[in-house]
């Protein structure tokens, strides 16, 4: 019965926290079946539609009736307590505890039962034996119920308090949970709980469409799209000649529209498109603990560590004067000045460059493991001559205060933090003269003309900034005129967003700085795309920021090893964020995150919504509509790959993960080269797209 | 044409306020023609001044957050006019002068929250909360009501300038009915034990409603005692019951705010604490004192929930202090209490029970600064101790006076039992903030943390009953 257990803990998404944000796929553990499959499968689970109905929105439900004991109210406190990085003024004494001790030690209390049931509790509580193994035999010995009655009931039973199996199923990424892991105690807490509290919710039965239709409804809106495929297939080709300025943006969907006001401004401009962490695998020593600088799928090769160790700020200051009793005698006094702060609101602080000497300790490794990192990077990228004499990687990051999801809008390739870091690091390397001469016999001749730069789009403000303290006298001209241009470029592109996201209304700057801002930005709202090809068969469309672009060569790539990467990171990423955003909007009481004028900062790790002491996961409401009206459609990812057929078959054959991705209809996966049709990859192999 | 007509309506917020004000200053001339009778219905002096404008500032941050706040809202119109009204209400009931109005403006309160509360109406959450709230309204209605019968038994009139010299001319009247109910209904508003279940689970309004209500209509409470502070201080028992009931609220407050690891939830649980603490000060004879309390609490709480999203805030860990350093901190405390209190009794010795409150209250942030690696962090937290000792007790001291409210120390008997025992009470509290990382391990602290996690469990009647009482109504319909 233990394997059915840890089978069940398998299929739960994991949930970040709020400080090292990533997009999930919440399907995570059910790619294996197909989609169709997995989504009945999961009604039934939540007992709630995931598909929307036939307009595209979400069906309205009727809550169940209000009952004092949940599993979140059972249960949500003492987590919160036991996991909290530092938010209660007294930390919880059971901390040093395992999960499973630490809560036998808080009953009757954590429950906040009374009465018969608390009695009731103690006694079960009496006759358990004291380790989890131990735990779960007397479980599964006392419940007599077979392998799928016992699945289907810790489902169920998971399903009462999602948010925290998710951040415990984090905990214990990336490996799988076992049978003596957090998330299987508080499965055994759920199942013993549920012994004393009836703990599944009745929710009242809707009437609604057959599962059946309302897939053919959502299948049906997405083959609309397939024609702005159609649409990309037959674009020209052009090819710029010597671009005066080359730039690398991250494949964010945001990027796109930041890029087609740019390149507008001159044909000599060129952006690439390409994972936002530039395959730099660092993490990096910060002020308040180490940053993993890269996605979550790929585990950090290299730390980076600053000359001198950063400063630790004092921020205990304000708390230790506002709780416990002197909190009394200081609100009479003191409290007088919070006026300033409300007239002021919550302000950005200026912080001093978090990633200050990055570029020297990028400098500082081995030779031959800089060039190979940025040969990694060329190639990839598919940069060779001719060079333009500017050469810009372009990280980004965001604008907002007083926002818990802060971390949400950088970028999602870098675990929640901007891609600054790796950009600096990346342009530091490349104008390294050992990495140049080691780059040459390895084909990369970059002549000294060639200069390498930092940069960090801001992509709640459109501004591009260039880190160029590191730049010689003689490139000064000509990067005060490529930051001209990025400042109209940056105009452009905030008029762009506006006439696609008309509600925003506000300027990006005021909403930026305003503490009861709930929309600071769209985010990736919109995503529907992923192309991989030359920027010249995109460049000349707009795509409204709904697509992830990334450039490919295909003739640069003669052994697929790029394509390889392609398919295997930046489309899983990209499917991710694009499935967390479908789950958001198709079935936002199950997946999305509630309302954000509701939710309150939970231990430093979550947010929970109102009174429910759960942890929300998924997107708020606000990232994803306005007055009911969704800016974001729930569709699948629809990636687009400039290759033969034979090459991303192979990938496809050496890569399980991906093919059961296509091959389960979680991503619609199309090909196309130069001068032939559309295609795409079905469940029975490639087929003409009409 | 409508959305111009919501965005302008901000201006509207300070109105009630700024026409108070012309009243106040151009009253003698231009407004005499007015009928003696309606000028009574308003009561302007410091006190209401104070409040007022305290009210009209706040209410219009709060206001203009909850407008930009709540875009994208279907409801955001709704919102913003029960919200808008709610403010004015409140600075009718700041203003007025007359006790039967007063009741009329505090039900009037109750009601626009009741529709806040309520925005979410899809939640059951947020439903059976206002219904909870509902219910305890009422009952505190219900002691005002019965307060303003009596009031108009005794004194014939509802005028609260009036009662002054009605007392100026027969102090030993029997107030205690009168005085105990309003002592009831304050209570009931702030959310003091054992009326305070409701608060910690507001959470389900959007964070301005919170705001709003903890900075500005829990405060109507507190500002009805100073309001009939000449009433109800003629009462050594009302004052006592105040005291004890502002004593476990403040406890209890504290405790449990210390142990939530949910940030709105610690400020609710502060509130109860803070306000209880109010109260303490009002029934200690200083009335002055608790209104600087209140403002200075609302301005604190209004900004700590609007701008409870910041993050890195609450991701700071603390030092853990050994038996030494606690030690150290305890002398230190010690001998800066000493001088503290010799230099109180020497200064004004009829405020040294003050001192002793003041004193007690400041030692873990005494033992906190001991507790810095830092020198600058501590002299930090060590200047910022001297600061609130001194300028708390001076305030203590002239705070009445400012406001012209006449102040009640007490010299002897009950009052002053109770006050010490309220002293010692804190004291003992400051030594467990102090203590506390020291008897993790033990059994009666996990006892009583595991129990705070819930706010020490006694929450669930008026819960229990807003279920039955309501959900059954519903049947019906």
């Amino acid at each position: 019965m233990k394997p059915i257990v840890t089978q069940v803990l398998r299929e739960i998404p994991p949930l970040w926290e709020l400080d090292r944000f990533v997009a999930v796929n919440p399907f995570l553990g059910l790619s294996d079946k197909p989609f169709s499959e997995a989504l009945a499968e999961l009604e039934t689970i939540w007992q709630r539609p995931v598909l929307p109905g036939e307009d595209g929105r979400p069906i309205p439900l009727e809550q169940p009736h209000w009952r004092p004991d949940t599993a979140a109210t059972l249960l949500g406190p003492f987590l919160a307590s036991y996991y909290d990085k530092g938010q209660a003024i007294w930390p919880a004494p059971w901390k040093n505890k395992p999960l499973f001790h630490a809560w036998l030690s808080s009953l009757p209390g954590s429950t906040g039962l009374v009465g018969e049931s608390s009695k009731l509790l103690k006694k079960i509580v009496k006759t358990l034996p004291s380790d989890l193994n131990l735990v779960w035999d007397y479980l599964i010995n006392e419940n007599k119920l077979d392998a799928s009655q016992w699945k289907r009931h810790l489902q169920i039973l998971l399903a009462e308090l999602p948010g925290w199996a998710a951040y415990l199923r984090r905990r214990a990424w990336p490996e799988d949970p076992g049978i003596d892991s957090e998330l299987s105690a508080l499965t055994a807490i759920l199942v013993i709980l549920n012994q004393v509290v009836e703990l599944e919710s009745k929710w009242p039965q809707h009437l609604m469409p057959a599962f059946r239709d309302r897939l053919k409804w959502f299948t049906f809106r997405e083959a609309g799209l397939k024609e702005v495929l159609a649409k990309i297939v037959k674009q020209p080709l052009e090819e710029v000649k010597t671009p005066d300025v080359r730039a690398a943006f991250c494949i964010d969907v945001r990027s796109e529209v930041f890029r087609r006001a740019w390149e507008d401004l001159s044909p000599r401009i060129l952006t690439d498109g390409f994972a936002g962490f530039f395959g730099l695998p660092i993490s990096w020593q910060g002020s308040e603990s180490t940053e993993h600088l890269l996605p979550v799928l790929i585990a950090p090769a290299l730390n980076l560590k600053p000359m001198q160790p950063m400063e630790k700020q004092d921020r205990t200051f304000k708390s230790d004067l506002v709780s416990g009793p002197q909190g009394l005698a200081f609100v009479e006094v003191g409290g007088g000045f919070s006026l300033l702060s409300l007239l002021q609101g919550v302000k950005a602080k200026l912080k001093k460059d978090p990633y200050a000497g990055i570029e020297e300790a990028a400098r500082a490794l081995p030779t031959e493991q800089k060039v190979a990192l940025v040969a990694g990077i060329l190639k990839n990228l598919g940069w060779c001559a001719p060079w333009a004499p500017l050469m810009i990687f372009i990280g980004h990051g965001s604008t907002s205060v007083n926002n818990p999801h802060a971390a949400g809008l950088d970028c999602g390739a870098c675990g929640g933090l901007t891609g600054e870091a790796n950009a600096r690091c990346a342009a530091a390397l490349c104008n390294d003269p050992d990495v140049r001469e080691g780059l040459r016999p390895l084909g990369w001749d970059i002549p000294a003309s060639v200069l390498f730069l930092g940069g960090r789009h801001d992509t709640t403000l459109d501004e591009v900034k260039l880190f160029t303290s590191e730049a010689p006298e003689a490139w000064k001209d000509s990067i005060i005129n490529v930051e001209a241009q990025l400042k109209r470029a940056g105009a452009k592109a905030r008029a762009q967003r506006l006439i696609l996201f008309p509600f925003l209304k506000r300027s990006a700057y005021v909403r930026s700085k305003d503490w009861a801002e709930t929309r600071p930005e769209t985010a990736l709202a919109g995503n529907v795309f992923f192309i991989a090809a030359p920027r010249s068969v995109t460049r000349e469309l707009n795509l409204e920021g709904k697509a992830f672009l990334h450039s490919y060569q295909a003739d640069l790539d003669s052994d697929g090893s790029t394509l390889e990467l392609i398919l295997t990171a930046p489309v899983v990423v990209a499917s991710w964020i694009n499935l967390q955003y479908l789950a958001s909007t198709a079935a936002p009481e199950v997946y999305g995150a509630g309302d954000k004028v509701l939710h309150t900062i939970v231990g430093g790790i979550g947010v929970s919504e109102g009174n429910n002491p759960d942890l929300k996961f998924g997107l708020a409401k606000q990232s994803v509509d306005f007055e009911a009206y969704p800016y974001h459609m729930p569709s699948r990812l629809h990636v687009l790959i400039q290759a033969s057929q034979s090459n991303i078959e192979r990938v496809l054959n050496k890569h399980a993960e991906v093919k059961k991705l296509v091959e389960n209809e979680w991503i619609h996966l199309f090909a196309f080269e130069t001068g032939r049709p559309l295609t795409q990859r079905t469940l029975n192999g490639w087929q003409l797209v009409s | 044409m409508k959305r111009r007509l919501v965005d302008l309506s901000v201006c509207l917020v300070p109105i009630p306020t700024i026409i108070c004000i012309l009243f106040w200053v151009f009253g003698q001339t231009f407004f005499l023609q007015l009928n003696q009778k309606y000028w009574d219905l308003l009561f302007i002096d410091a006190l209401s001044l104070t409040f007022l404008i305290f009210i009209a500032i706040l209410g219009t941050i709060i206001y203009s957050f909850a407008f930009r706040n709540l875009k994208g809202d279907l409801h955001r119109t709704r919102f913003l006019f029960f919200l808008g009204s709610t403010l004015w209400v409140v600075q009718g009931l700041a203003v007025c002068g007359n006790f039967a109005l007063f009741i009329v403006f505090w039900v009037l309160t109750s009601f626009g929250l009741h529709q806040l509360l309520q925005h979410f109406k899809h939640r059951p959450g947020a439903v059976i909360v206002a219904k909870e709230k509902f219910l305890i309204s009422r009952l505190g209605d219900f002691a005002l009501i019965a307060a303003g019968v009596l009031i108009y038994l005794h004194f014939h009139t509802w005028d609260f300038a009036e009662w002054i010299l009605i007392f100026a001319q027969d102090p030993d009247v029997n107030v205690f009915p009168i005085a105990a109910l309003l002592v009831i209904g304050a209570l009931t508003k702030s959310a003091q034990v054992p009326f305070h279940a409701w608060l910690p689970r507001t959470l389900e309004a959007p964070t301005a409603v919170s705001a709003l209500m903890h900075a500005g209509i829990i405060n109507a409470g507190g500002y009805l005692l100073i309001r009939t502070y000449s009433l109800i201080s003629h009462s050594e028992s009302a004052m006592v019951l105040l005291i004890g009931c502002g004593v476990v609220s403040s406890v209890w407050g504290i405790l449990a705010m210390q142990m939530q690891a949910d940030i709105k939830r610690r400020l609710a649980w502060s509130t109860i604490g803070q306000i209880g603490f109010m109260m303490i000060e009002i029934g200690a004879g200083l009335p002055g004192l608790a209104l600087l309390h209140l403002i200075g609490h609302g301005l604190y709480k209004a900004n700590s929930f609007l701008s409870s999203g910041q993050l890195l805030a609450y991701t700071s860990l603390r030092r853990i202090p050994s038996l030494a350093n606690s030690i150290a901190g305890l002398c230190l405390w010690s001998l800066l209490s000493l001088l503290g209190i010799v230099a109180a009794a020497w200064f004004s010795p009829s405020h040294v029970l003050m001192a002793y409150l003041i004193s007690a209250l400041l030692l873990p942030l005494v033992h906190i600064s001991v507790l810095q690696t830092s020198l600058r962090a501590m002299l930090k937290r060590l200047f910022v101790t001297l600061f609130v000792a001194v300028s708390s007790f001076i305030i203590g001291i002239y705070a009445s006076f400012w406001f012209g409210l006449h102040e009640s120390l007490p010299t002897e008997g009950l009052r002053v039992a109770v006050l010490t025992g309220a002293i010692v009470t804190f004291l003992l509290l400051s030594l467990m903030a102090v203590f506390q990382p020291l008897c993790q391990s033990w059994r009666w602290y996990q006892w009583l943390y595991a129990y705070g996690l819930h706010g020490f469990g006694f929450g669930r009647w008026p819960e229990a009953l807003a279920d039955r009482f309501f959900s059954k109504k519903e049947r019906h319909i």
